[in-house]
């Protein structure tokens, strides 16, 4: 959990991770936002990626409350958000949904 | 000189045959492994499909079958990459991949006990997931068709077998007489 650019999930936070809120487990899409993601990308305002590869896989509720959740209650804009955030995995679906999730976030 | 042509035109009509029936015979075996990859699939689909109409209609929230659909769903979706890259299929199936996920892992899938609602076998969940699995496994339908219904000419095998005598010989001739006079821009066999 160092301030370094890029974030492995699976590294840096868990290789499981699952569920929504902090209250459905420890690894949870609000714990990785709240613990992960919002340090980094307010510590600066560089780009940063994101190595989704690793991990067990992911449900679409962890994804939308740790990705939607920045713009939906953080105060990220979605535009700056993608221009920001490099995401890679081998499963391009994935990048595709979490980034759906920023961009429909309300 | 007519009998060094003849030579020439009867090895050549060897060659050919030679070149066309081997790649008729790839071609063969490569659609046999498409349709074999492509049956797992479906079959794979479905089995995604059960596992989360499982969980959802079940009386409490299991979460070790949920980490197990997690698991299921990431490697069915990372097949579906794999097989789009060699071109076993003929779309990415990208939107029907995250419908399907989110289908399954989107609604009702907090992980969480107090959150959990037992869904019946009518409900918008479990008929979300019908849906998308249909959406999804239509378009591996349509590869395995393709697969199954698409051969290759014997023109083109002897057009494979022109490339593949032409890549072979053409920088064996150049290695023995020289490189052309003037070359423009560098051409694919120097690269």
């Amino acid at each position: 959990m160092s301030g370094e650019k890029v974030v492995d999930v699976a590294r840096d936070f868990s290789r499981f991770p699952a569920g929504r809120f902090k209250e459905d487990g420890p690894f949870s899409g609000q714990a990785f936002r709240d613990e992960v993601l919002l340090p980094r990308l307010r510590q600066n305002q560089e780009a940063l990626t994101i190595e989704l590869d690793g991990a067990l896989g992911y449900g679409s509720s962890f994804l939308e409350e740790a990705f939607g959740g920045l713009v939906r209650l953080c105060g990220f804009k979605a535009a700056d958000l993608l221009q920001r955030l490099n995401l890679r995995s081998v499963d391009d679906s994935l990048v595709r949904e979490i980034r759906s999730y920023i961009t429909r976030a309300v | 000189m007519w009998s060094t042509l003849g030579w020439l035109i009867a090895w050549l009509t060897v060659i050919i045959g030679w070149v066309v029936v081997s790649d008729q015979q790839n071609h063969r075996e490569l659609r046999k492994d498409r349709s074999t990859r492509l049956t797992d699939l479906r079959a794979e689909i479905a089995g995604v499909e059960q596992d989360a109409i499982a969980f959802h209609t079940a009386d409490t929230c299991d979460r070790e079958k949920a980490l197990a659909l997690i698991r299921r769903l990431s490697h069915l979706t990372r097949e579906i990459a794999l097989l789009r890259r060699c071109e076993y299929l003929n779309d990415d199936c990208g939107e029907a991949r995250v419908l399907f996920r989110q289908a399954c892992t989107g609604e009702n899938f907090d992980l969480n006990d107090a959150t959990f609602v037992k869904q019946h076998t009518e409900s918008p969940v479990v008929g979300s997931i019908m849906a998308a699995r249909d959406g999804l496994e239509e378009l591996v339908i349509d590869s395995l068709t393709h697969t199954l219904t698409v051969n290759k000419s014997v023109w083109a095998s002897v057009g494979t077998g022109y490339d593949y005598v032409r890549s072979r010989t053409v920088p064996l001739w150049r290695r023995l007489v020289g490189p052309p006079a003037y070359r423009g821009e560098e051409s694919e066999e120097d690269t």
